[in-house]
């Protein structure tokens, strides 16, 4: 544009001159450059200022090993990473009070790589300053910072004595199994909350759990209350103390006992407790513990909860608990009333004509009884329940409660399937315990076995306590052991599993880069099947082969060569060998020239058939070896798939799917060597 | 020829002095320095005359003037008045004007023929000004600063205007002037021209502050170093030569 030509300004309607930045001299060296507010250009400014000046160069951090922090003066320790936005925010504070003084302000800073064994951290700043009046000047400055180590104090406590707790957690309850323990074993560890304890100790009758610190203490505490019917005591004991500097050190105990009261507890309410609860029972089943106890009536399907306190104030027992259950089958059921649903789970009162399984088929005793089960009874099926009619009762309210009301003799509490060892799908973590001496005594260790699989089996059961905890996938369990089980035994879906996060190195070296990936993720099965039933199909053999590289590497192209080779090599030789001698014994002679094309048809079919004959169980070797699982492969080679293969099915599986390669290589060799002998002759 | 010299430790030369092509004036400082650096120079040719004005020693930004007049401010003393009027030449006409905008230097640059003012100054001191000190006047601004005066120094042979100024203005100021204008800077790259220098047909003098680079352009553009005896004779030497061989 011309200067001074009109450029009416968009809108406004004013006339707006152009205006052209022009140049001077720079005042120091004459350089020509556009006008600034020093008018003096950038190479003359920096070699007249050094903004830098005064900002130190070198620095000193402390550093403490042991817990990765670093020190932030005068005395708190924070955790920060190598190369961490945390441990630049340490590092500046150090800067702050020099740059603030010299008036300098920070626009940037950033790592500068060096070695941790280095015990150096340099970091690349770049500092901005007013220079003249208006002329703001940037410029980097590296500083290097020299890291001394020194235990925290937390870390030199620790390594003084390992051991040193402040608090500890007396988890108890006085029931005679371990049932509740092992619940919430799984609660804390899906919710982290024993992550922060020193120690986790088996105790009689309980669990302890050492910590650091009082608050981490009393944090496992508040998330106990919330999840178990709990009663709390705390008491401290004073270890030391100095008046001087009023310092006292506690060690704090909180003795948290759980109500003895547990899932599938029999309970005899006394008259009073009855009549204060509504008219409840008076026998009624425990069904569900959280904070609150739900008693469920089995003979009327009303539901009471019972917070801890109250329960405090009535302090009733158990009559029967679920070590006294005894199984029944049932031999006739009849409904009574429609199903209905209470707090999410379903009811359905019936009558159930039940006998003892240990009297069955020695005596007719039988019962007719009311039970809440009728949704999941049939005539057949084995049943627990609290056998009345024949238990030894030491309980005052029982007696109280049998002598006022008719009691049913059996009181269900749910169905039972037969017991048989097995695997399972998926596993549970453990928290890392100590055991006392109590829990080593002979014996003990077969209970706790049994009493891990009956908590197992309940949690296959009980969907609503399933639903609390975390399942993970087991990488040990093999596929073909669930058609062994039966129907209607309850299982877990996959879908509720985890996929259990392992770091491993061995995969990696003969995967190459994939290994990495596939062993971090820690993905739900569901998401993982989806993937695997093919949603996203290979387009084409470039694709496949694409995919094959990318997931196997070039290995993965050439896989199942050898069992190739060892089916081609011979089957070629043989098949051409039984053609030419077909087509000579046809002939009578040398000269095979003059046969005809039946002749040469049925040469060509016989080559093709012999040679299936002699091939087919390399062939199958080969198909299952190609087909196997890259990631995890079932067969470690040729000679092991052989021998698999011969020790499930025999000789047979060695010729599955014999059939149909005989349809189609007869005829197909047949045509082949036809027109192959046609052609040739063609051709002359 | 430009010279650097300093008032009192401050390079502002241009605030405590006025030169034009007839007088010299230059503010009562503590030391004779400042007064013998004028009067070395310009001694012989106009004179120079040591002044107040309102009882300050800023007389170059309270005052302007040319080799045909020279403007006071209402704030000028009558001794003031008298004392200037009997050390100039008769046909200098000393003027002291009613203006709400005391400081005529900073408001007003000028040569001998054309002056650019303030845009805000009263039309009868525009007509004052046009009528004692002879020249055309255009209201004007220099890179949008309304203080011409301040930010750019004028003579007949040439100029030094604001660094900012665009190439637009620079042309508009030139058509308007008639001489060739640079944008530049004085001590060491100070903006406000005008005070840090003061300058007349041939000779200037800038704060001791300037740098070499500053002190070359001063001189090529207000054509400093042709009105010298040397440069003549190197002029006349070389068509001399020229001609000669």
């Amino acid at each position: 544009m011309l200067p001074g030509s009109a450029a009416p300004a968009a809108g406004s309607g004013m006339f707006v001159p152009t205006q052209t930045v022009g140049t001077v001299l720079c005042c120091i060296c004459g350089v020509a450059m556009q006008p600034n507010p020093a008018n003096m250009c950038a190479r003359c400014i920096r070699a007249r200022v050094d903004i830098t000046e005064g900002v130190p160069r070198h620095a000193a951090v402390v550093y403490c090993p042991d817990c990765t922090s670093y020190l932030q003066p005068p005395r708190s320790w924070l955790r920060a990473g190598p190369e961490s936005p945390e441990l630049m925010q340490i590092l500046l504070r150090r800067l702050n009070r020099p740059l603030a003084r010299l008036r300098v302000s920070l626009s940037a800073a950033e790592f500068v790589f060096s070695e941790p064994h280095s015990k150096r951290l340099r970091l690349k700043l770049r500092l901005r300053r007013e220079v003249f009046n208006a002329v703001v000047l940037e410029q980097t400055h590296p500083v290097e910072f020299t890291v001394h180590d020194r235990l925290c104090d937390a870390c030199a406590r620790a390594q003084s004595n390992p051991d040193q707790w402040v608090a500890v957690v007396q988890l108890r309850q006085h029931v005679p199994h371990r049932r509740t323990f092992l619940y919430l074993e799984q609660l804390l560890l899906k919710h982290g909350q024993a992550s922060l304890a020193l120690r986790v100790a088996a105790a009689p009758g309980g669990l302890d759990f050492f910590f650091g610190s009082r608050s981490h203490a009393a944090r496992l505490v508040d998330f106990l209350a919330t999840v178990a019917p709990v009663q709390t005591q705390t008491a401290k004991q004073l270890v030391s103390h100095d008046t001087k500097s009023n310092v006292y050190n506690y060690k704090h105990t909180f003795s948290v006992e759980i109500c003895p009261i547990c899932r599938e507890d029999l309970i005899a309410l006394s008259p009073q407790v009855s009549r204060d609860l509504g008219g409840l029972g008076p026998i009624v089943l425990c069904i569900k513990v959280t904070n609150a106890i739900a008693l469920l009536d089995p003979l009327t399907l009303r539901v009471h909860h019972l917070e801890e306190k109250k329960y405090r104030v009535y302090n009733f027992k158990a009559a029967l608990t679920s070590k006294q259950l005894v199984e029944y089958i049932v031999l006739d059921i009849e409904h009574e009333s429609p199903e209905i649903t209470i707090d999410g789970s379903r009811y359905q009162l019936a009558y159930a004509q039940v006998a003892r399984v240990s009297d069955f088929g020695k005596n007719d005793t039988m019962f007719t009884v009311r039970t809440h089960l009728g949704h999941l009874l049939n005539p057949g099926d084995l049943a627990l329940g609290y056998d009345l009619y024949g238990a030894n009762l030491n309980d005052d309210d029982m007696d109280t409660a049998m002598m006022r009301h008719s009691l049913p003799e059996v009181i269900l509490v749910k169905k039972s399937f037969a017991k048989r060892p097995r695997t399972r799908r998926w596993k549970l973590k453990r928290l890392p315990m100590e055991e006392d001496a109590v829990n080593k005594a002979k014996g003990e260790l077969e209970k706790r076995a049994d009493e891990y699989e009956e908590f197992l089996r309940d949690l296959e059961h009980n969907s609503d306590i399933r639903f609390q905890i975390d399942l993970y996938k087991d990488e040990d369990y093999r596929s073909e052991m669930a058609s062994t089980i039966g129907d209607d035994v309850p299982t877990m879906p996959i879908e509720e599993l985890i996929e259990d996060l392992s770091l491993g190195d061995d995969e990696e070296e003969d995967e190459g880069g994939e290994g990495n990936q596939h062993a971090v993720m820690a993905q739900s099965a569901l998401a993982e099947a989806a993937a695997a039933s093919g949603v996203a199909l290979p387009k084409g053999p470039i694709d496949v082969a694409k995919h094959v590289v990318r997931e196997a590497g070039m290995k993965g192209l050439f896989k199942g060569l050898v069992p190739t080779m060892g089916r081609e090599v011979p089957g070629n030789a043989v098949m051409f060998g039984v053609y030419e001698g077909t087509k000579q014994y046809l002939a009578g002679g040398q000269d095979t020239s003059n046969l005809g094309r039946g002749s040469l048809i049925l040469s060509g079919g016989l080559a093709g058939a012999v040679f299936w004959l002699s091939v087919y169980p390399t062939d199958v070797v080969k198909s299952v070896i190609q087909v196997d699982d890259y990631k995890k492969p079932r067969y470690s080679g040729s000679v092991d798939a052989f021998k698999k293969i011969l020790a499930a099915d025999g000789v047979k599986g060695l010729y599955k799917g014999f059939g149909p390669a005989m349809a189609r290589s007869v005829p197909a060799n047949a045509a082949t060597f036809l027109a192959y002998e046609i052609t040739r002759s063609a051709l002359g | 020829m430009a010279t650097r010299i300093q008032f009192e430790n401050n390079c502002e030369v241009g605030v405590f002095s006025k030169l034009t092509n007839a007088y010299c004036l230059v503010a009562i400082g503590g030391s004779e320095n400042f007064y013998s650096a004028f009067e070395s120079e310009l001694a012989d040719v106009i004179p120079v005359v040591k002044t107040s004005i309102g009882g300050t020693r800023i007389i170059g930004r309270l005052c302007v003037g040319n080799k045909n007049g020279l403007l006071l401010p209402h704030t000028t003393t009558d001794q003031e008045l008298q004392h200037l009027r009997n050390c100039l030449p008769d046909q200098v006409v000393v003027q002291r004007i009613d203006e709400r905008l005391s400081a005529l230097g900073n408001c007003v640059a000028c040569n001998d023929h054309v002056a650019l003012t303030h845009p805000d100054l009263d039309k009868a001191t525009e007509e004052l000004i046009a009528d004692v000190l002879g020249v055309e006047v255009f209201r004007q601004t220099i890179a949008g600063n309304i203080l011409v005066g301040s930010y750019c120094a004028i003579t007949n042979r040439g100029g030094l205007v604001h660094p900012h100024t665009s190439i637009e203005d620079l042309d508009e100021l030139s058509t308007l002037l008639q001489v060739p204008l640079v944008a530049g800077t004085v001590n060491r790259g100070s903006e406000v021209i005008a005070a840090g220098m003061t300058v007349n047909d041939w000779t200037a003098f800038c704060g001791s502050d300037t740098t070499a680079t500053e002190l070359s352009v001063i001189e090529s553009v207000f054509k400093l170093r042709e009105g010298q005896p040397a440069a003549i004779v190197d002029d006349m030497r070389k068509s001399l030569i020229d001609s000669y061989v």
